[in-house]
């Protein structure tokens, strides 16, 4: 997800689609500088990342960015300081041990 | 849970240790490299920096905010190079409580946002900033536009 984010296209890819589901067609034409296959590589990115949703329409994608990324955002922060916390605590613990043998 | 928590983050755990040793793995550099990050450079009082490398790729950047052994920790908290939780952007709170023989550790992350909801913020402040500096000289910044949002739809 931080990969995703990093790129300035994809994060005005993403405004594009925060209120309005377009498909890649049109979301190409906002970026003229760019090749239709690289807005399809960074709408890849976006939605394995989880930040865009898409859905087929007849021979077409649509894309739209997904609500839920304020939630996936906290998600992953939770996941890295549970994980944080118990190295943390593993540390400790252990280095207590080391000290006092015989505690 | 206070309306503040809303947008918080909430960690909690116990460790078999008493608070003034595990105060020590968030203000000493040698131990907070047990548990967290590479290379770690500290400042531990109030605008001190924080730095802890996880790898090249995450840099944890902050401020220390409160320095209160051996039940506190505040500091700013944000990565490198990284939208989501760019340095200075979030504040993580850390209480450390004595229970059962050792350690109630909590941490409180606030104010996450995602990139679009700071942008929004950003694009406000600009617009208003903007307007600000010409008053400011003498001219005339003309009706907000926010001050009468377009009704209806497209």
């Amino acid at each position: 997800m931080l990969h995703a984010l990093a790129d300035s296209r994809r994060r005005a890819i993403l405004r594009l689609v925060r209120h309005t589901e377009l498909p890649s067609g049109e979301i190409a034409v906002h970026f003229p500088e760019v090749t239709a296959p690289a807005i399809s590589q960074h709408l890849r990115v976006l939605r394995e990342a989880g930040l865009v949703s898409e859905r087929r329409s007849g021979t077409r994608r649509l894309y739209r960015a997904r609500p839920e990324g304020l939630r996936d955002l906290r998600r992953w922060v939770r996941d890295f300081w549970d994980d944080a916390l118990d190295d943390l605590k593993g540390a400790v613990e252990r280095d207590l041990q080391a000290q006092e043998p015989n505690a | 849970m206070n309306v503040s928590e809303i947008d918080a983050v909430v960690s909690e755990i116990h460790i078999a240790a008493p608070p003034e040793v595990v105060f020590a793995y968030f203000v000493d550099p040698d131990k907070m490299r047990r548990w967290f990050g590479s290379r770690v450079q500290l400042e531990p009082r109030p605008g001190g920096m924080y730095a802890a490398d996880i790898n090249s790729q995450a840099r944890a950047r902050g401020t220390y905010l409160e320095v209160v052994p051996p039940s506190r920790v505040v500091f700013t908290f944000g990565w490198h190079d990284d939208p989501n939780i760019p340095p200075g952007s979030t504040t993580v709170e850390v209480t450390l409580a004595g229970e059962r023989e050792g350690t109630h550790v909590r941490l409180v992350h606030r104010g996450l946002q995602t990139p679009e909801m700071r942008e929004q913020h950003g694009q406000g402040w600009e617009h208003y900033v903007a307007r600000l500096a010409v008053a400011a000289a003498g001219g005339d910044p003309g009706p907000d536009p926010n001050a009468n949002p377009p009704q209806g739809g497209t």
